[in-house]
């Protein structure tokens, strides 16, 4: 069934929906010990028909590739950051992978109104380092 | 039975399965190129089991890429229309199945679903009516033997409808269990997901009854699709209220296609005599005659 792709799904915010809304980004140091950070295409800053374009990436940014059973993408993510940053004087030496988690403060029970709740403080976690090698820069 | 609703769906997934091939089209060598985000050797070592991948067959470059998935656009195209439906549907489920399987990171539990239907769709008579082989067929063949609305056994489309009831089913039992979908925050959490957001309903969302209310009732609007759906004289009511689900969801969050997929599906649970009369159905008149049933004397 599996060989044929009829292995079924659909756990669309099931058991729970997630209580966090995170994003990633990416620190990339370059030889010559300089840094560029770059962010990850965020949902939320996109316009209307640019986020129905660009949904894929929160499947995989949001919902996947920071999630420890597919740790295993990682090394393919951060050589990709690297190709996208190659530059033949100064090539990039070292991909960070971080993440910006931040909770979604749970319902006032005691109010029927929800009042727009301060952010809660981010957390910033390092999913990934990557040391880029010079065959990783090469497009196959 | 009539091959109406069956014919209808295939147009709809046919759409679907077009949009979902121009969607991926701006960002398609980053998801699926050789230098793209996920390597092809990566994804194929991930699961301990081997899923059927026409990709894994051609040499690895971008030229095979575009031409697979050219292939796959101009079989959808021709599911949509009807054309060598019996083939198109084969060439656009085995070509489907790859493209999931090469980036198993980016798809979501609609494109599964999508998956399956196209697999039941193979073996469902769907090119018999409202398609351009039918129309082909009838210039052929001599008018006395032209039957319009062809008859056939409904099974391909009983297993479609019976795999949409497990799929809700599957979703009703998993979110039982979760502690927010219990005390009926799930809506609350879900909407504050900035990511997901596209149309604000502020007063729903701000209110506790509300985020409630809506947390219940998805699960009440889903237990229902997979059970009261096939009482005949509730059936109209619970895809009435399972459409107003899926738009609202539509309406309030970012997930292109996945409330379409659903809402479609629900074709295949109309009558075949109330999808005669609503394709028979003179606008003009039936809307004046409306009209004039309501107006005051």
């Amino acid at each position: 069934m599996i060989f044929l792709g009829l292995d079924q799904d659909y756990s669309m915010f099931a058991p729970y929906p997630r209580k966090t809304n995170r994003h990633i980004f990416a620190l990339i140091t370059f030889h010559d010990q300089s840094t560029a950070i770059w962010t990850y295409p965020r949902m939320e800053r996109l316009g209307l028909i640019q986020s129905m374009f660009k949904e894929r990436y929160r499947k995989y940014g949001s919902d996947n590739i920071v999630e420890p059973a597919f740790k295993m993408f990682l090394p393919d993510f951060a050589r990709y950051i690297a190709r996208m940053h190659h530059c033949p004087n100064n090539e990039p030496d070292l991909i960070s992978l971080y993440m910006l988690e931040q909770n979604i403060p749970a319902p006032d029970q005691q109010k029927t109104k929800f009042e727009k709740a301060h952010p809660a403080q981010p957390v910033l976690t390092n999913i990934f380092t990557y040391q880029v090698s010079a065959n990783d820069l090469k497009q196959k | 039975m009539s091959t109406r609703p069956l014919a209808l769906f295939r147009i709809l997934l046919g759409l679907l399965l077009i949009q979902y091939a121009l969607l991926l089209i701006p960002d398609f060598f980053i998801w699926f190129g050789k230098d793209g985000i996920v390597a092809a050797d990566t994804i194929n070592s991930w699961e301990p089991f081997i899923r059927f991948n026409i990709l894994n067959f051609l040499p690895n470059n971008d030229l095979w890429l575009v031409t697979i998935f050219t292939v796959f656009i101009v079989a959808a195209v021709c599911l949509t229309l009807g054309f060598l439906t019996r083939i198109s549907s084969i060439i656009v489920f085995f070509y489907l199945i790859s493209f999931h399987a090469r980036d198993y990171l980016i798809i979501n539990s609609g494109d599964n679903f999508m998956r399956l239907l196209c697999f039941w769709l193979m073996f469902s008579p769907a090119g018999l009516s409202l398609s351009l082989d039918h129309w082909l067929k009838k210039k052929k063949e001599s008018q006395d033997k032209k039957e319009a609305d062809p008859k056939v056994a409904p099974w391909a489309q009983r297993l479609m409808q019976i795999n949409m009831s497990l799929l809700y089913a599957q979703a009703f039992l998993k979110k039982i269990t979760g502690i927010t979908w219990q005390n009926g925050s799930a809506v609350y959490f879900s909407s504050r997901m900035v990511e997901m957001h596209r149309f604000s309903i502020n007063y729903i969302f701000d209110h506790l009854w509300t985020c409630k209310l809506l947390t219940w009732a998805t699960l009440g609007i889903e237990f229902s699709l997979c059970t009261l759906i096939w009482i005949k004289p509730l059936r109209y009511y619970v895809i009435a209220a399972g459409i107003m689900m899926h738009l609202m969801i539509d309406w309030t969050m970012n997930i292109p296609q996945f409330e379409w997929i659903m809402i479609f599906t629900y074709v295949l649970f109309i009558e075949p005599s109330d999808l005669n009369a609503l394709i028979a159905f003179n606008y003009r008149d039936g809307f004046s005659q409306l009209i004039k049933k309501f107006q005051f004397h």
